[in-house]
């Protein structure tokens, strides 16, 4: 029996397929301008490297802030229920889910079987998301992908004052022309980005083990600035960015069995 | 005077209303809390991002450096300070050794209120220091800062008349604020003698009458360094601050003469609730005269407000009082701050400012 | 001149001045389905603004909206709250108006939009005529000071009432003395006369209107929930303004009676009912998505407000200015956070509520500041605790997507 989790971000859409307690396959597409599209997309390339027919599906959990328009989905779920149930699954002895995606970023309390106890998710700003490291990235030339390389080539971290992103971008263009090397710079902004995430996790409290989830995830030089905020080590799995699109599925699979029931 | 064996206690203070006299009557030192030069950030977890930037920024200050007080004492000044004071609890390390009801007004009752509301201060800080307020005690206490009073006094008096340069004079207020009474009073006899030995050897006369622009400072701490560094540079000279750094911290010459604690207390209560009213102190009316007044006394040409950002009472009183001032010809910039720098922006509004004030002159 | 909002400020204008014109909004208002209590009310309010608009005879006072309305009653004084009347101006679409003039006023954009829309009401002549001002200074700054403002720039005379923030006997006998000195100042600059008979008789008013509101919070126990939280969104309007003059009896008695039959029929107003929550500080005065969706769509009831919370005890009318007082003081945004925690956790547990909310209104500096706090005294009764970050003047600064995840999110975590 096959279900899958689809997670439409504002950046990325992840669609996964789960047999029973077995990832059999999963797929990461851009958003772009239509979420259902991006849910279509990333459905058909999971089922394809899946070797699973769509037919085969036999419930389809939608979640993520585009989660309301796919709908084709049997179910919408909040991204919260769904990182805290994806997290629980890969490591059951997670208390705490940072995840920082590329519009917002949350904080999830974890309970027994992976039920969220409590969070909280950053307001309208963008300072403490993946889109400040864009941003950032686009006024000092680099591949977002390579930032977390910089930062962890710093001796030391600018100092980056603007807790807004807009003014920050100025600040960085100041910076530059100061002559700061773009690795201060970089993980200046790394840690701009943690100590504003963990003031939003305070505000939850912070129970180690903490896991680190979401595209951000990925870049070395906020995981380590994430670390020293929080004075916790991180658990960042394999694939940061898929936890919502399995805890959908677990929460497909979990509906699945109470229908049989 | 502290109880022999007993460190005196270094206590925190968040407000210009609590009386200085009664903490050190009862064998601590008061210090006035600076907000560092740390960012608000790891305040956010416990006050939301806009909750005026000056309370945050004292609450980081705590999280991140810890100043080396052993207890605060809080007020209920405003809304921002009464939360402070509910998060300090549940985040900050060190204890609360008294809270002080402070009334908004100033009249009869509400001194009375005052001082019965000192009294029961000082039997929490007794329970706290093990010292026990005598009148005695607390006529010397009034004494020393009686005399800190008049040395500052002088002080500003060099200032106003230009031998004292307006840094030089803000350092010492806020030493006044920040030692011990005992050094500060040495550090200022020492500032005045020197003063007085160099005027007389080079025959300096003030420059008080000099051509410069003369400006008034509202701020509520205290305006930021780096603004009168830039003011001053820019060939303006401030003339008054009305903050809790000048202004706002001096009150008369409290009378020594009380018999008894309760006497003494009211004394105390009478002279700071009279003491130049802050924008707490409700009667718009008080507070404005108050202004418009010393903007007369000491002939200033524009007005600076330096607010924090987020801070209500304050930026709500800023309509009234710009319309206050330009009724007298004097124009008023507002400066909405988020920490003790001055951005770029801060910077250019306050150049491009003088440059109006100084066209329209 | 041109500019149609001005058309609509002077047609405003007119129609509030003009007897007529009230009696114009009520008979529309009658035209309008409208459940028994809301005729009441509406009544109360129109009589009110006739009163401080049309009428030459009594005095007018602007107050904060926690002067207890007893006083005006009692006095024979015609109470205006710009509050109370930028949440009105608000509920009739008219907040963006308040807020654009308020700006222009100099008043900086980041203050509570509740007191820039009032100022800006006022700033465009909305507001009726203004004899003296008073207020509290407990529980908000800035309304304090708006009051005051206002006055000063019409030349008029302040009162400020000093609340302590604690309540014990001496801050009543300080608050006490203080009402004697305000009865006194209004009767030299306002030339009433005082009439201790009167004043007692509103404390009596007063207190009968509280017993009906009493019964009615007893009633709002019964599970389903008989009335549909969205709907008691002028509670604080009604307890602040209505005790002390007969239309608070009428109201709590239609308000009784009303949501009694909905008992008794076993008919809620909402029948969607999966979760039972408590609601803190204020709600969009503005028609907003936001309620509907957590109420209809996800089947959250706000099974109590806060703002509905009766907070004061039984005044008495031998020593009226002393129970006056001690309502002053007692009211549950004064003193510290503690006891509204404590307040949320009795009304939680008697309302058998699963979890709450609150609405944090931007620019709410005392609400807003005392979240950790509030978060950290329910979670540690097991209450979990959803603050949704809007504005309840203000459509444009609630965002729908936002909230809509977190109240799913939330309500996934109760079932």
């Amino acid at each position: 029996m096959y279900v899958a989790g689809i997670d439409i971000g504002s950046t990325s859409g992840e669609a996964l397929i789960l047999e029973a307690e077995r990832i059999v396959g999963w797929s990461i597409v851009d958003t772009g301008y239509s979420s259902r599209r991006a849910a279509e997309e990333a459905l058909k390339i999971a089922l394809q490297r899946s070797g699973v027919a769509r037919e085969q599906l036999r419930r389809i959990v939608a979640t993520g802030y585009g989660r309301v328009s796919v709908d084709f989905a049997d179910q919408q779920v909040t991204e919260i229920s769904c990182y805290a149930r994806g997290a629980h699954f890969l490591y059951p002895q997670v208390q705490t889910v940072i995840d920082i995606g590329g519009q917002d970023s949350k904080v999830v309390a974890v309970g027994a079987g992976g039920r969220p106890l409590d969070f909280a998710m950053n307001d309208k700003c963008a300072a403490g998301t993946g889109r400040f490291l864009e941003v950032i990235a686009r006024v000092l030339q680099l591949e977002l992908a390579e930032m977390g390389d910089w930062a962890l080539r710093a001796k030391r971290a600018a100092e980056i004052s603007s807790t807004c992103t807009v003014f920050a971008e100025s600040e960085v263009v100041t910076l530059v022309a100061d002559g700061v090397t773009r690795e201060e710079i970089v993980a200046g902004i790394c840690r701009s980005i943690a100590r504003r995430v963990a003031a939003m996790a305070a505000r939850v409290g912070v129970e180690p083990p903490v896991m680190f989830a979401g595209g951000v995830a990925r870049n070395r030089g906020v995981v380590r600035a994430l670390e020293e905020a929080l004075g916790h080590p991180l658990i960042v799995p394999e694939e940061p960015q898929i936890v919502g699109a399995l805890g959908a599925a677990l929460i497909a699979r979990d509906g699945m069995n109470e229908g049989i029931r | 005077m502290s109880t022999p064996g007993l460190e005196e206690a270094i206590v925190g203070l968040f407000s210009a209303f609590v009386p200085r006299e009664l903490l050190f009557a009862l064998g601590c030192t008061p210090v006035r809390i600076f907000p560092t030069a740390v960012k608000p950030t790891a305040a956010e977890a416990y006050l939301p991002r806009n909750f005026c930037a000056l309370t945050r920024n004292l609450l980081a200050s705590f999280l991140e450096e810890k100043p080396p007080v052993q207890a605060v004492i809080f007020t209920d000044e405003d809304d921002s300070l009464r939360r402070l004071q509910d998060v300090w609890a549940e985040c900050v390390p060190v204890p609360i050794w008294g809270s002080l009801e402070v009334p908004r007004t100033d009249d009869g009752i509400a001194i009375r209120y005052f001082a019965a509301r000192l009294a029961g201060l000082a039997r929490q800080l007794e329970r706290h220091t093990g010292t026990t307020l005598t009148a005695r005690r607390l006529r010397s206490a009034i004494a020393l800062y009686n005399h800190q009073r008049r040395l500052l006094t002088a002080l500003k008096a060099r200032w106003l008349d230009g031998t004292l340069p307006t840094p030089s004079y803000r350092r010492l207020c806020r030493l006044a604020l920040t030692e011990h009474p005992q050094r500060v009073h040495e550090a200022l006899q020492n500032q005045i003698d020197a003063l007085s030995t160099s005027a007389e050897a080079l025959g300096l006369t003030g420059e008080a009458n000099g051509s410069g622009m003369r400006l008034l400072l509202i701020a509520e701490l205290a305006a930021p360094a780096a603004l009168v560094r830039q003011l001053e540079s820019a060939g303006a000279r401030v003339v008054a601050e009305v903050s809790d750094l000048d202004e706002l911290s001096m009150t008369q010459i409290i009378a020594e003469t009380g018999e008894t604690i309760d006497d003494l207390l009211m004394a105390l209560a009478e002279a700071y609730l009279g003491k130049s009213p802050a924008p707490r102190m409700r009667v718009p009316s008080r507070r404005l005269e108050y202004l418009t007044q010393l903007a007369r006394e000491r002939t200033v040409d524009a007005v600076i407000c330096a607010y924090s950002k987020f801070c209500d009472l304050p930026l709500a009183e800023y309509p009234l009082l710009k319309a206050a001032m330009e009724r007298l010809g004097i124009p008023v910039l507002l400066l909405e701050l988020e920490d003790e720098t001055l951005s770029g922006q801060h910077r250019t509004r306050v150049e491009a400012f003088l440059e109006t004030v100084r066209a329209h002159g | 001149m041109d500019d149609p909002r001005d058309l609509r400020i002077r047609l405003l204008r007119g129609l509030l001045r003009s007897p007529l014109g009230l009696r114009l909004v009520r008979a529309l208002l009658a035209g309008r389905p409208q459940k028994p209590h809301h005729y009441v009310s509406a009544d109360f309010f129109l009589e009110m603004a006739r009163g401080a608009y049309a009428s030459r005879t009594r005095p007018v006072v602007w107050s904060n909206i926690f002067v207890p309305s007893e006083l005006f009653w009692g006095l024979g004084i015609v109470p205006f709250f710009p509050e109370t009347w930028a949440g009105l101006a608000a509920s009739i679409g008219l907040s963006a108006l308040g807020v654009s003039q308020s700006a222009a006023s100099g008043y900086p954009v980041d203050l509570c939009t509740v007191h820039r829309s009032a100022a800006g009401l006022y700033a465009s002549q909305l507001f009726p005529r203004v004899d003296a001002g008073v207020a509290t200074s407990h529980a908000c700054d800035l309304a304090g000071q708006m009051v005051g403002n206002f006055a000063y720039a019409k030349g008029k005379p302040f009162f400020l009432l000093d609340v302590p923030q604690s309540d014990d006997e001496a801050a009543v006998d300080y608050l006490a003395a203080q009402l004697e000195q305000l009865i006194e100042h209004w009767c030299e600059t306002l030339g009433i006369a005082f009439d201790p008979d009167r004043l007692r008789e509103a404390i009596r008013l007063s207190n009968q209107a509280r017993a009906l509101a009493l019964e009615v919070a007893a009633l709002r126990e019964a599970e389903p929930a008989p009335l549909r939280g969205s709907g008691m969104r002028d509670q604080l309007a009604m307890l602040t303004a209505m005790f002390g003059h007969p239309s608070g009896i009428r109201y709590y008695q239609a308000l009784r009676d009303y949501t009694a039959q909905r008992v008794a029929d076993g008919r809620p107003e909402q029948a969607n009912q999966r979760v039972r929550v408590y609601w803190m500080h204020l709600m969009p005065y503005f028609e907003s998505a936001l309620l509907s969706i957590l109420e209809d769509e996800l089947g959250s009831v706000i099974a109590w407000e806060e703002i509905s919370t009766l907070w004061w005890d039984e005044l008495d009318e031998r020593a009226p200015l002393r129970s006056l007082a001690r309502k002053i003081v007692s009211l549950f945004f004064n003193g510290p956070i503690q006891r509204r925690a404590e307040m949320a956790l009795r009304l939680i547990r008697r309302y058998h509520c699963q979890g709450a909310i609150h609405f944090s209104h931007w620019g709410c500096r005392q609400s807003a500041g005392a979240l950790y706090v509030l978060r950290a005294h329910l979670r540690r009764e097991g209450v979990p605790l959803l603050i949704l970050d809007g504005d309840c003047i203000d459509p444009s600064n609630l965002q729908l997507g936002p909230l809509r995840t977190r109240i799913e999110a939330f309500m996934e975590m109760l079932s």
